[in-house]
């Protein structure tokens, strides 16, 4: 019940996540060079005034795909946007009116920008924090930037702002801003979102524990999109002040923050077009519209909102977009099949493992070992604590007390990322994958992640060619199953870590399963540490048994040596 | 002396209003995991709907002002939030975003940006030592007090709270349970609206009505919200007094808007001590066994 509800929502979450990276470049070409065209001749056409708004509007858009690169491809919300853009443009605005250098001023307001960008996500983004920190974060910023803007009147001019000298030039500064951003865009899709980082950007947006465990360090590479979209924002920002007769404490408030996210929602989240398409329209259209509307225009805009977020998800950029989502950066190189190097020891140690939530000890005090190349079963009751203990050893959740070593390293104070480096790799209970995404760029994810390919298992391979153009949704349950484990087989794990693997099969599939994972752990040579309740896959998989209950070892051993003991029996019967 | 019996007047005034509003914020996340941004909002509407009903007696405008936040949250409930609950945590903030800007605009559009007032019902003053204090701020105050031990009351000692309580932990084992999560979400938004909605209804004597009105009471009442655990009721309303006492310390020493900024900052700074929250009471953690 609550597995199948699980599942619809996966795939509304997909059916509304499916916009395009690539964008721009792909089936909506040509409207994107009539659109470049439009604005690259729009001034031997219009009148000054239009070619400001217009010019305005292009800034506007750069700013929007700034706020785009948090939001629309890495999935952090901000709704203080506008500090970020008042940052450049007060930086400009007070070079202009003291005479100084107005590249000196933009410099500090993206300087600014760059810090307390950081700041902010390094505070709201970490993996402990509640997804709604951010949101408030960035809401207090921008409400108390206009509120300092206001204050501090000796620098910003107060309420009235400061009054920006007019431009000598319309058109000459047309183009400049044109020219910027055109440039700064076509540079931060060659620099990032055309390259591994803009897909690990889009992992995480889609799925950032599946991403984590692939071993993408989400922290630093959200804080890296979110430091980038506030530079960006200020950038734009900083072109925007000569547009301006004068720079008030809007620029840096909650309005300028609102609109900017209707910017972006209404024209398409993850393109490179829709910011601009919304922007330039927003800004063009205000003029037109606020003149024979008044304040009600901006009624409609907040109604405009609320119907794109509700009907059209993608934005209109996002209705004629569509394509693959990733770049393709599977990697040269090639590994040999087979375990990495040998190690002496044991390939997994957990000793004296405690975690306790809220006074309930799910695990209490249990040890793990397993060989290289070995299959172990974890066994148990439910609540027994097999899952929490799984979660423990791949880093989802910490323990109380207890260590884990992998070959001989320790990694419990280690984030999932740098587990699956150090070789330990896992699947979900509820396969867990990048919804929206093709069986292909799974597995280029992947492969960019552990920056080789990995031959895989016949099995696995099988699925690859026979599904590569199929989007997640479409697979069977099995075939999702064996995604995720032929993800974690691309970072050639020594140790991989399956919960449940056979939940939800059919008869035959699970029966094929254990034969499958024991020419997997043959040809591959990792050891397989399994969550399963299924004792007739158990009997055929395991090379040894652990059976937990109430988080400790209660009897480990041969599939028969453990059902033959009392303890596991009275445990099962619930005669603890 | 008297200067410190003021700044606790002042402080039991605006501590009582916050508690209120980020008591409806903390509702709405528990049950709905919705970061309602339109709550502030929602405290305008009631500011306008008792400048709109001025003409009336104020304890007949106001449970109209109550009822008009029942249906404005029930509507806002089946027709629009209804429609996101599937589609994550930014749909449904946005499309509060966006509820928040339609408000806002139609409260511009129909009553203009200029700003409104209304008189307090109570005119008088109240001596406590050598201190003079509005009457109706202090009627208010206690009002809300009481309002906020009833509702906790309601919430932690009744069955209505148990099933309320049982749903914001899990709403899908709360189902199972016969607890309809359809019925409980329109309900609590119903609820929480109304609740906020009279909270700008009562401060709507004490301030300038204008459309942006609840932008300012928005920030403190989320930092009221994040310090505490989420789903926990209770602990929005410490979390409140928190903020508010903070606060009030600082800006009995400090300008106002440097006061923000310091509040700010430590804020962020207990983000990142206590990035999950205070737990008020040892047995409300609520952490996923999974």
């Amino acid at each position: 019940m609550v597995q199948t509800n699980r599942w619809r929502a996966f795939g509304a979450e997909a059916l509304s996540s499916r916009p395009s990276a690539t964008g721009l470049f792909n089936s909506s070409r040509a409207v994107g060079l009539a659109l470049f065209a439009a604005a690259a001749l729009c001034p031997l056409f219009l009148s000054e005034f239009k070619v400001g708004l217009i010019g305005l509007g292009l800034t506007y858009g750069l700013f929007a795909v700034g706020l785009d690169l948090a939001w629309g491809r890495t999935g952090i919300i901000s709704i203080g946007q506008a500090v970020f853009f008042g940052l450049g443009t007060y930086g400009v605005a007070i070079a202009l009116v003291h005479h100084g250098s107005s590249l000196l001023g933009g410099a500090v307001g993206i300087g600014l920008a760059a810090v307390l960008g950081t700041f902010t996500a390094a505070v709201g983004l970490r993996r402990v924090t509640n997804p709604s920190t951010m949101a408030v974060l960035t809401l207090a910023i921008t409400l108390l930037a206009e509120k300092i803007a206001r204050d501090w009147w000796s620098v910003t001019g107060g309420s009235s702002g400061l009054y920006v000298p007019p431009l000598t030039s319309t058109y000459s500064y047309y183009y400049i801003c044109f020219a910027a951003s055109i440039g700064l865009v076509g540079m931060i899709w060659l620099a990032v979102l055309n390259r591994p980082l803009g897909n690990r950007l889009t992992a995480i947006r889609l799925n950032d524990r599946r991403a984590e465990h692939l071993g993408i360090p989400i922290f630093r590479e959200r804080l890296v999109a979110f430091a980038l979209s506030a530079v960006v924002s200020a950038i734009a920002g900083c072109l925007s002040a000569p547009w301006m007769s004068s720079v008030s404490p809007d620029r840096v408030g909650i309005v300028l923050s609102t609109q900017v996210l209707v910017w972006v929602a209404v024209g398409g989240k993850a393109t490179l077009l829709g910011p601009f398409v919304g922007a330039v329209a927003a800004t063009y259209g205000q003029d037109v519209l606020a003149s024979a509307m008044g304040d009600s225009y901006l009624l409609l805009l907040g109604v405009l909102f609320i119907l794109s977020v509700l009907l059209v998800p993608n934005g209109i950029a996002g209705l004629f977009l569509s394509g693959p989502q990733l770049a393709d950066t599977t990697p040269a190189a090639k590994a040999p099949a087979g375990p990495r190097g040998e190690h002496g020891g044991d390939a997994l140690a957990a000793e004296k493992i405690v975690k306790r939530f809220a006074g309930n000890t799910a695990v209490d005090g249990a040890d793990l070992r397993v060989k290289a190349s070995e299959i172990v079963c974890l066994i148990g009751p439910n609540g027994a604590g097999k899952t929490t203990l799984l979660n423990i050893l791949s880093g989802a959740i910490d323990c109380d007390t207890g260590s884990v070593m992998l070959r001989g390293e320790r990694i419990d104070s280690s984030p999932p990322h740098r587990r699956v480096a150090a070789g330990l790799a896992r699947t979900f209970q509820i396969p867990s994958l990048f919804p929206g995404l093709t069986v292909a760029e799974h597995l280029i994810l992947a492969r960019q992640e552990a920056g080789m390919v990995v031959p895989l298992p016949d099995a696995y391979a099988r699925l690859e060619h026979e599904n590569a153009g199929r989007r997640v949704e479409m697979l069977s349950l099995s075939d999702r199953r064996s995604l995720e484990i032929a993800m974690a087989l691309c970072s050639r794990p020594v140790v991989l870590l399956l919960d449940e693997p056979a939940a939800g099969l059919a008869r035959h599939e699970a029966d094929a399963l254990a034969q499958t994972l024991r020419t997997l752990r043959d040809q591959v040579g990792c050891a397989i540490v399994c969550v399963e309740h299924d004792m007739e896959i158990v009997r055929n998989l395991a090379d040894r048994v652990v059976c937990l209950h109430h988080g400790k070892v209660i009897s480990e051993g041969t599939m028969a040596e453990v059902a033959a003991n009392p303890d596991v029996r009275r445990a099962y019967l619930g005669l603890a | 002396m008297s200067s410190w019996i003021q700044i606790l007047l002042d402080f039991i005034w605006a501590s009582s209003g916050l508690a209120l509003v980020a008591f409806s914020l903390g509702l709405i996340l528990g049950e709905l995991r919705i970061v309602n941004i339109a709550q502030g909002d929602l405290m305008m509407v009631g500011a306008y709907s008792m400048y709109a009903m001025r003409g009336l007696p104020f304890l007949i405008a106001l449970p109209l002002t109550f009822v008009v936040g029942l249906g404005l949250g029930f509507a806002l409930e089946r027709g629009v939030l209804r429609w996101v609950y599937d589609k994550g945590f930014m749909a449904t903030l946005l499309a509060t975003w966006g509820v928040g800007i339609v408000l806002e605009q139609g409260a511009a559009t129909v009553f203009t940006v200029s700003q409104k007032g209304i008189d307090p019902p109570i005119k008088g003053l109240i001596e406590i030592g050598d201190v003079v204090y509005p009457a109706y701020r202090a009627v208010v105050a206690a009002g809300i007090i009481v309002l906020l031990a009833v509702l906790l009351l309601l919430v932690y000692r009744t069955s209505f709270g148990l099933r309320l309580r049982a749903s914001i932990d899990n709403v899908e084992m709360a189902a199972v349970l016969g607890i309809s999560p359809q019925r409980t979400f329109a309900m609590v938004f119903a609820l929480a609206t109304a609740l906020a909605v009279l909270a700008g209804a009562l401060i709507a004597p004490t301030i300038a009505i204008n459309p942006t009105l609840g932008l300012s009471f928005l920030a403190p009442a989320f930092f009221a919200v994040l310090i505490s655990k989420p789903g926990s009721l209770a602990g929005p309303v410490l979390g409140a007094v928190a903020v508010e006492f903070t606060f009030t310390l600082l800006q009995t020493y400090l300008n106002i808007t440097v006061a923000e900024s310091i509040l700010f900052g430590l804020l962020a700074l207990f983000v990142v001590v206590k990035p999950q929250g205070i737990s008020w009471s040892r047995t409300t953690a609520r952490e996923e066994a999974s």
